[in-house]
C-alpha cells in the first residue's frame, strides 16, 4: 500500500496502453471514444469489440479497430504494447484516468490496476473502489448505500479484484491467462482476470486517483444468475483442488439456503435461478479444464494469497440477514399504519425496537432449546408431521384415514394444516421442530404486531408476547401435550393483528384485506376450530370497552365465517354436539398466585388506567375469563376443542391484557402520584405474568412434557419384518397415550402405526367393526379366557403390546402364553410370536406404501387388517370386519371417498384463491 | 360505564371460572400384587398342571370336560420350549382323558391346556403303586397363592412346584410359615422361574421337621401356578393347587373309609381371625361345633375324628379371610382337598372316572334352606351318558353318590340352585384322591373385585 500521487507528481513512465472498448449496444460508444480521445496519456491503439453494426461504423470513423470477440483482443494487439486497458462501453473515464492508472500501476510494479468507478450525477455516488471478496467469490464492495466520494477511499491498495468498467493489464500477463472470460458475466469476469493475475504472482490494485464515471451499473442487462453461475466458474478455475473440495459443497449449500430465503423477499426465482447457474456450470466444465491447466502453468503462488484479500464468512449469507432485519425494521416503520401520536410514532424505530426484537429472539431460543437440540418430544399429541405430506393431503382429500383400524373419515383439519407448512418446508425431517420454533416465534412476535397496530411501545409489546407464547395458558395447552393449540395459540395474533389492520380505500385492497383476514382465522381455527370466532370477539371487546370502531367489527364478521370453510372437509362430518362435546381435556388449574397478579392487573388497569389502556385490559380480561370458563367446564360436558378454544382466548387475552398493564404507566405521565403509583403495580402483575414464561426456560420445551413415546418405541424400527413395522398396541393410564385413546375395562388404550405415530394419527374416528373387535378381544384378554393374545391381536396387525402405565390390564400380559417380553428400558414391552402383518397374502407380508400396501403380482387374495370398507381396490370383499383384495395388481388401495375428496379439493380450491387475493391486495396496497 | 361493565363481567365470569368443580381424580388403579378376595377358579378356556408325572412307575391321567364343542391343545414346556403337543376335539359336552405317557415318558412334564371354548375344565390325576394323587389344573393366575396344609415331619416328603406356563419370566417370592412361626428363608426370595418352565423345591431342605408348614406365593412381576406335592410314608401321595382366601368354606369330601380327617384353617393375613365349624350330615347342619381363632401367619387344625361319623361335610365361617382345606390320612392313604369357597348351580368334574380301576363317589352338600335335586351326567369323549343320575339333598345336609359307569372321563353337576360338590377316588390295592369340582362361573375382568 502507498499513499496516492497525482499523476504530476508520479516518475515518467514507459507503458504503452491500447484501450480495449467492450461494446454493449452502442449507445454510449461515441461518448466513450470521445472521453479516450480525451486523455492526457497517448494510447497506441483503440480497440471496439463486439456490439452492434453502429458500433463498427462508430469505431472505423473514429481510427478504431473493431473486433467481434473479445478473445480476439489478446492476440489483435501487437508486441509493442506492453499495457491493456479495458472499459465498458459506459465508462466516461476523467481525462487523467489512464495516466493515473499507467502511473500507479508502473510504481507499485502491479500487474493490473483498477479506476475508481463512479456513479454519474452530481453527487459523485461511488460505485467500486477496488472490493474484497469472500471464499465463494462473492464480491464485498464495502460501501454503504449511495455512499458519496469525499476522498474517504483514496489510497492506493491491493485489493481482491477491481471494477471491469476500467482496468489496466499487462499485456503479457494476459497473453498468459488468456485475456478476460469471454463467457462470463462482466463482474464475475473482473474477478477471474484479478484472482489469476495474483495466482500467477501479479498485483491486483486500486488507483482511486483514476476516476471513471459509468452511466450504468455493472450488473446492467446481464441475468443475475449470469453473475451466480461466473462465481462458480471463478473459483473452480482458481482455486486448488483441496480448496474446491469443500468451497463447491458449501457454496451449494449458502446459495440453496439463501435462494429459499430470498425466495420470500427480493427473488422469487432464487432457486430457479440456482438451478440455471450450476446447469451452466455443468455445460461449461470443459472449459474449466483447460483453464485450470493453463493457470497452473503460470501459477506462482497459492489460494492462501486469495484468502488474504477475502472477508470472512458468506456475504450472500450476511446480505440475506441483513434484508430480514431490514424487512423487519421497515415494517415497523411504515408510516402508513403508524398510530397517530407522534409521541408513539417515535418509538417504533432506533434501540429500543432493536434492544427488544433480540430479547424477544433470545427468549425464543431460551424457551425453545431443548427442542432445536432433541427434537419436539413425542407424547399426547404433540406428533410429528407425516414424512409425506403428500400422503397426508390424500387422506384429508376423501382418502384412507390411517388412525387406529383406519376409516374414511376426514382428517381433522389441524392434520391438513401442518402438511401444508411441511410441504412448505419440503417435507423435512426437521419439519416438526421448524413449525414448533416458528409458532413460538410466531406467537411472539404477532402478539407484538398486534399491540403495534394497538399503539403500544415495543417493551410491552414484546413482554406481552412471552405472555401469550409461554404464559399459563399456552402453557396450559403445551402441558396437556396439545401441539396444536399451540399452533393456534402461534396464529391466533395475526389473525387479530389483520383485523386490526386500517380498512383499506379501495375495493381491491379491501379484498386483499378480507382474504388475507380469511387465511389467517382459517389457519388459527384448523388447529382449534372452536377458536374462530376468538379474533372477532376481542375485537367487541375492544370496541365495547376501549377506543376500537364498531365498524372494525362488522368488518371482521365475514371473514371470520369464511374462514370457517377452511374447515372442510372435517367440518361437514361432525355435528356440533361432538364439536362441543366430544374428546377429553386436561382440567386447567392455572397457579392461583398468577391468575391473581393478572387479575389484578386488570383491574387496577380498567380502574385507573387511560382510555387505551382501560379498554385494552378490559377486553384481554373479558378474553381470559371467557376461555378459562371454558378450559374448566369439563364437569359441565364441555370437550376438547371447547377447552382449547378456551385455552387460546386467555392466552391471547392475557397478552392484551398485560400490554394494556405495562404500557398503562407511559400513558399516564402527567396524571396524579398514586394513579401512576397504582399503574405501577399493576404492570408489576403484568410482569410477574411475564416471569412465569421464563419457567418454560429450564426444559426448554415450552411446556411440552418430556418425550414419552419417541425413544421409547424406536426400537421397532430394529425389530421389524422386513416389509416394515406393523402396528403397536399401547396401553396404559389416560394420559400415557399418544392422541385419542378408547377405554377398555379399567385401562385406556389405542393401535398406533410403528415406529412412532404421526400428527395424522392422532384423531381416531367412530367405532368401526375392527375396533369393536378389538375391544371385544382385549375384554376376553381379561378376563383369560383368551390367554394367547399374540394369536388374537396378530389379525389387526398388531405386533407389540406396549403398556404405558400400569392398569388392570397388566394381568392379563403376565398370565399368557405367545407375547414375548422385550428387555427394553421403560415401557413393558411384548412381542407377537406369531407373524402379524397388516396386509398379508398368502405367506407374503405386503409392504406399507402411504395408506395402502404394494406386494407381489399373483392371483391370490390380500388380507388387509383396516376397517371394512367397500371402497377398497381391487376387487374387494370383506373378510370379518377387515378386506380382503385381489393381489393382482401388487397393490391395495383405497378408492376414495368421492363426496368428501370433490369437498376437500373445492376447499383447497377456495384456499388458494384466498391466496392469490391476498397476494393481490399487498401487491396494490404497495403500489 | 364502560369501565363498570367490564370488571362486573369479568366479575362474573372470574366466579364461574372460580367455581368450576373439577373432575374427579382418576380411579386409583388396583393393586396388582396383593389381593384379600378370592380368586375364584372357574370353567374357563385355560388351565395349568403343575404337577404331571410320567415314568416307569407312575402315569398321569388328564381329564378334561368341556360344556361347549372344545378343540384342545396339551403343550408340555421345557426350558422356555414346547416339548410335545395333544390335540383332541371333543363335543360339546364331553370328556376325555389324555394318559401323559403316551406322549411324553420323561418324567415331570407340567401341561398347559388350551380350550378353544369356555367353560371347560381339567385335572391331573397322578397313579402310581398303591397311590393316587389328584387335583384341579387351576386356570385363574392371581398374583398371590396360599398353600396351607404342608408338613415335613418324619416320613414326609413336601414339594413346591413353582410352574409359569406363560411367555414372560415370572419373579416370586415364597413367604413360609410354620408351627414355629414366620419363616425366613431367604433363598426363596426373589426367585425367578423362566417362561415355560418350572422349579421344584423339596421344602424338608429348607424347613425340616415342620408339623405345619404353610407357604405364600407372591410374584412380582409376571405369574406362576403353585402345588404342594406331599408324600407321607406308608400311605400314599397327595397335590393341591394354590388356594385364594374366603371367609366360608365348605369342604363336601373330607373323609372315607376309616381315614382320619382333619380340616386345616391358615390365616397369613395380619390379624387374628376367628372362625366356627359346621357340620353337615344327611340330616342336616349342625352349627357352630367349633368355634375357634387363628392367630397370624399360622394354620389352625381341627381333628374331625371327634366331631361326628358316617357321611358328613364341613363348612368353615370365619370373620376374616383364611385358606381352608381338609386332609385325610389311614390305611387305605392320604388326600388333601382344598375347600370349595363358591357355591354355584352348575359344576365341573374333570377326571371323574379316567382310573379304569378306581371306585369313585360324589360329595354334595346343598347349603340352601330348601331340599335341592342335583343332576349328575357323566360324560365321555361321545358326549353325555344317557342316563343322568337324580339326587336330592335334603336343605342344610350332605349326599354322596357312587357313581359306577363305564367309560366315562368326567361328570357335569347340575342344579337348580347353588350347591358345592367334590369328589373322591379309591383304588382297590391302596391310594385315595380327594378332587375338587370346578364351578361354572361367570368371570369376572381380572383385577377388579368379583
Amino acid at each position: 500500500m502507498s499513499v496516492i500521487q497525482r499523476p504530476s507528481d508520479a516518475p515518467p513512465t514507459e507503458l504503452t496502453v491500447a484501450a480495449v472498448l467492450r461494446a454493449v449496444d452502442g449507445r454510449h460508444l461515441a461518448a466513450a471514444l470521445e472521453a479516450l480521445a480525451a486523455q492526457g496519456y497517448e494510447l497506441a491503439a483503440t480497440y471496439v469489440v463486439g456490439g452492434p453494426d453502429e458500433a463498427r461504423r462508430l469505431a472505423e470513423e473514429r481510427d478504431a479497430a473493431w473486433l467481434p470477440t473479445q478473445s480476439d483482443v489478446i492476440a489483435a494487439i501487437g508486441d509493442e504494447v506492453s499495457h491493456v486497458w479495458f472499459l465498458h462501453e459506459d465508462a466516461l473515464p476523467q481525462p487523467d484516468a489512464l495516466a493515473a492508472l499507467a502511473a500507479e500501476l508502473a510504481r507499485v510494479d502491479a500487474s493490473v490496476a483498477g479506476s475508481k468507478v463512479i456513479k454519474p450525477g452530481s453527487q459523485r455516488q461511488l460505485e467500486s473502489v477496488g472490493s474484497a471478496t469472500d471464499v465463494l467469490a462473492h464480491p464485498y464492495l464495502g460501501l454503504e448505500v449511495d455512499e458519496v466520494d469525499q476522498g474517504q477511499h483514496d489510497i492506493v491498495r491491493d485489493v481482491s479484484f477491481v471494477s471491469g468498467v476500467s482496468l489496466l493489464a499487462r499485456r503479457d500477463l494476459l497473453k498468459g491467462l488468456g485475456g478476460p472470460d469471454p463467457i462470463m458475466a462482466p463482474e464475475a469476469a473482473a474477478i477471474d482476470l484479478c484472482w489469476r493475475a495474483r495466482a500467477s504472482g501479479g498485483r491486483v490494485v486500486i488507483v482511486p486517483s483514476s476516476e471513471v464515471i459509468h452511466a450504468g451499473e455493472i450488473r446492467d442487462g446481464v441475468p443475475r444468475w449470469r453473475e451466480q453461475a461466473g462465481r462458480v466458474r471463478v473459483m473452480l478455475k482458481n482455486y486448488s483442488l483441496l480448496t474446491l473440495a469443500w468451497v463447491v459443497i458449501a457454496a451449494f449449500f449458502v446459495e440453496l439456503g439463501t435462494s429459499v430465503v430470498r425466495t420470500f423477499f427480493d427473488r422469487r426465482l432464487g432457486l430457479v435461478d440456482l438451478a440455471r447457474a450450476w446447469i451452466w456450470n455443468l455445460v461449461h466444465f470443459p472449459s474449466v479444464i483447460s483453464a485450470r491447466s493453463k493457470l497452473r502453468r503460470a501459477r506462482a503462488v497459492g489460494d492462501e494469497e486469495q484468502f488474504r484479500y477475502q472477508v470472512r464468512g458468506s456475504v450472500e449469507l450476511q446480505e440475506t440477514g441483513g434484508l430480514i432485519t431490514n424487512r423487519l425494521r421497515r415494517s415497523a416503520e411504515d408510516r402508513q399504519v403508524l398510530p397517530a401520536d407522534p409521541a408513539q410514532a417515535g418509538q417504533l424505530a432506533g434501540p429500543p425496537y432493536i434492544g427488544a426484537l433480540v430479547v424477544g429472539s433470545l427468549f425464543l431460543i431460551a424457551s425453545t432449546w431443548s427442542i432445536l437440540v432433541n427434537g419436539v418430544p413425542v407424547v399426547g399429541f404433540t406428533l410429528p408431521v407425516s414424512d409425506s405430506a403428500g400422503v397426508t393431503f390424500d387422506s384429508w382429500a376423501g382418502g384412507w384415514n390411517p388412525a387406529g383400524l383406519g376409516s374414511a373419515q376426514p382428517l381433522h383439519p389441524a392434520v391438513a394444516a401442518t402438511a401444508l407448512l411441511n410441504a412448505l418446508l419440503l417435507s423435512s425431517s426437521l419439519a416438526t421442530t421448524a413449525i414448533t420454533v416458528a409458532a413460538v416465534g410466531a406467537a411472539l412476535f404477532g402478539t407484538t404486531r398486534v399491540l403495534w397496530r394497538l399503539g403500544a411501545a415495543p417493551f410491552s409489546r414484546y413482554a406481552a408476547g412471552a405472555a401469550v407464547a409461554a404464559g399459563p395458558a399456552a402453557v396450559g395447552l403445551t402441558s396437556a401435550g396439545y401441539w396444536p393449540g399451540l399452533l393456534a395459540v402461534a396464529a391466533a395474533p395475526w389473525a387479530l393483528a389483520a383485523l386490526l389492520s386500517p380498512w383499506p380505500s379501495s375495493w381491491r385492497k379491501r379484498l386483499g384485506w378480507g382474504a388475507t383476514a380469511t387465511l389467517l382465522i382459517g389457519l388459527m381455527a384448523a388447529f382449534a376450530p372452536l377458536a374462530a370466532p376468538i379474533p372477532f370477539l376481542a375485537l367487541v371487546g375492544w370496541a365495547l370497552f376501549g377506543p376500537g370502531r364498531w365498524r372494525s367489527v362488522a368488518h371482521a364478521i365475514l371473514p371470520t365465517i369464511l374462514a370457517l370453510f377452511l374447515l372442510h372437509p372435517w367440518l361437514t362430518t361432525v355435528s356440533t354436539a361432538q364439536l362441543l362435546g366430544d374428546g377429553v381435556f386436561e382440567f386447567w388449574e392455572p397457579s392461583v398466585m398468577l391468575m391473581a397478579a393478572l387479575a389484578g392487573a386488570v383491574l387496577i388497569t380498567i380502574l385507573i388506567g387511560d382510555v387505551w389502556a382501560a379498554g385494552l385490559a378490559a377486553a384481554g380480561g373479558v378474553l381470559v375469563a371467557t376461555g378459562t370458563v371454558l378450559a374448566r367446564a369439563t364437569q359441565a360436558g364441555a370437550g376438547r376443542e371447547l377447552a382449547v378454544a378456551g385455552l387460546v382466548a386467555a392466552a391471547l387475552g392475557s397478552g392484551l391484557a398485560v400490554g394494556a398493564a405495562l404500557e398503562s404507566p407511559r400513558r399516564l405521565e402527567t396524571a396524579r402520584l398514586w394513579r401512576k403509583l397504582l399503574a405501577w403495580t399493576a404492570a408489576v402483575g403484568g410482569l410477574l405474568l411475564i416471569g412465569s414464561a421464563l419457567l418454560v426456560v429450564p426444559d426448554g420445551r415450552i411446556g411440552l412434557p418430556e418425550d414419552q413415546l419417541g425413544d421409547r418405541l424406536a426400537f421397532t424400527v430394529n425389530r421389524a419384518d422386513p416389509h416394515g413395522p406393523d402396528r403397536i398396541l399401547l396401553v396404559g393410564p389416560t394420559g400415557t397415550l399418544p392422541g385419542e385413546y378408547r377405554n377398555g375395562p379399567g385401562f385406556t388404550y389405542r393401535v398406533v402405526s410403528a415406529p412412532v405415530p404421526p400428527l395424522d394419527e392422532a384423531w381416531l374416528h367412530d367405532p368401526l367393526p375392527g375396533d369393536e373387535a378389538l375391544a371385544g378381544t382385549l375384554e376376553r384378554l381379561m378376563t383369560e379366557d383368551e390367554v394367547r393374545p399374540g394369536e388374537a391381536l396378530a389379525p389387526f396387525g398388531i405386533r407389540w403390546v406396549v403398556l404405558t402405565g400400569r392398569t388392570p390390564f397388566d394381568a392379563a400380559m403376565a398370565s399368557q402364553l405367545d407375547l414375548r417380553p422385550l428387555s427394553l428400558p421403560g415401557y413393558r414391552v411384548f412381542e407377537n410370536e406369531l407373524p402379524s402383518p397388516r396386509a398379508v397374502s398368502g405367506e407374503e407380508a405386503w409392504e406399507r406404501v402411504g395408506t395402502g400396501y404394494e406386494g407381489s403380482v399373483t392371483g391370490r387374495r390380500v388380507y388387509v387388517a383396516e376397517n371394512a370398507d367397500a371402497r377398497w381396490e381391487p376387487d374387494r370383499s370383506a373378510s370379518g370386519w377387515a378386506n380382503e383384495v385381489s393381489a393382482a395388481l401388487g397393490s391395495a388401495r383405497f378408492g376414495g371417498a368421492t363426496e368428501l375428496r370433490n369437498i376437500a379439493l373445492a376447499t383447497a380450491a377456495y384456499a388458494v384463491a384466498l391466496v392469490v387475493v391476498a397476494l393481490f391486495g399487498r401487491a396494490w396496497r404497495r403500489e | 360505564m364502560k369501565r363498570a361493565l367490564a370488571l362486573l363481567v369479568i366479575g362474573l365470569l372470574g366466579v364461574l371460572a372460580w367455581t368450576a368443580p373439577s373432575p374427579p381424580p382418576p380411579e386409583a388403579v388396583a393393586p396388582m400384587t396383593t389381593t384379600t378376595v378370592p380368586e375364584l377358579e372357574t370353567a374357563a378356556g385355560f388351565s395349568s398342571c403343575p404337577w404331571a408325572v410320567a415314568s416307569d412307575d407312575e402315569e398321569t391321567y388328564f381329564g378334561l370336560v368341556t360344556l361347549p364343542p372344545n378343540a384342545v391343545l396339551l403343550s408340555f414346556p421345557l426350558s422356555g420350549d414346547v416339548r410335545a403337543t395333544v390335540e383332541e376335539a371333543l363335543p360339546g359336552p364331553g370328556a376325555t382323558s389324555v394318559r401323559l405317557g403316551q406322549s411324553l415318558a420323561q418324567g415331570l412334564a407340567p401341561a398347559t391346556i388350551e380350550f378353544s371354548n369356555a367353560p371347560a375344565a381339567s385335572n391331573a390325576l397322578v397313579t402310581g403303586p398303591a397311590r393316587l394323587a389328584g387335583t384341579i389344573c387351576p386356570s385363574s393366575t392371581p398374583k398371590v397363592w396360599h398353600l396351607p396344609g404342608g408338613s415335613t415331619e418324619a416320613g414326609n416328603q413336601l414339594i413346591l412346584q413353582l410352574y409359569n406356563p406363560f411367555s414372560e419370566d415370572a419373579n416370586v417370592t415364597v413367604t413360609a410359615y410354620s408351627d414355629l412361626g414366620p419363616e425366613p428363608a431367604p433363598e426363596l426370595e426373589a426367585l425367578r422361574v423362566s417362561a415355560r418352565s418350572w422349579r421344584s423345591f423339596d421344602l424338608h431342605n429348607e424347613f425340616p421337621a415342620r408339623e405345619m408348614l404353610g407357604m405364600v406365593v407372591e410374584a412380582s412381576q409376571g405369574n406362576v401356578v403353585p402345588a404342594l406335592i406331599m408324600d407321607v410314608e406308608a400311605a400314599g401321595e397327595a397335590i393341591w393347587p394354590g388356594l385364594g382366601q374366603a371367609e366360608i368354606w365348605e369342604l363336601p369330601v373330607v373323609r372315607i373309609g376309616g381315614l382320619q380327617s382333619e380340616v386345616i384353617v391358615a390365616n397369613d393375613g395380619t390379624d387374628p381371625v376367628t372362625y366356627e365349624v359346621d357340620l353337615i350330615s344327611e340330616e342336616g347342619t349342625e352349627f357352630a361345633v367349633a368355634t375357634r381363632s387363628v392367630d397370624p401367619l399360622t394354620q389352625d387344625r381341627v381333628p374331625l375324628v371327634d366331631l361326628a361319623e358316617g357321611t358328613f361335610g364341613v363348612r368353615v365361617r370365619a370373620d376374616g379371610p383364611v385358606a381352608v382345606l381338609a386332609r385325610a390320612r389311614g390305611q387305605k392313604g392320604f388326600a388333601v382337598v382344598p375347600g370349595a369357597a363358591v357355591a354355584a348351580p352348575q359344576w365341573l368334574l374333570p377326571g371323574f372316572g379316567t382310573h379304569p380301576d378306581a371306585s369313585y363317589q360324589a360329595w354334595i352338600i346343598n347349603p340352601d334352606a330348601s331340599s335341592l335335586t342335583v343332576t349328575l351326567s357323566t360324560v365321555s369323549a361321545s358326549g353325555p351318558g344317557a342316563a343322568p343320575d337324580k339326587v336330592a339333598v335334603p336343605a342344610e345336609a350332605i349326599r354322596s353318590v357312587t357313581v359306577d359307569r363305564l367309560q366315562m372321563f368326567g361328570l357335569l353337576a347340575e342344579a337348580p340352585g347353588p350347591f358345592s360338590i367334590a369328589w373322591s377316588a379309591e383304588l382297590p390295592d391302596g391310594g385315595v384322591a380327594f378332587v375338587e369340582a370346578v364351578p361354572v362361573l361367570t368371570r369376572s375382568p381380572a383385577g377388579s373385585q368379583p
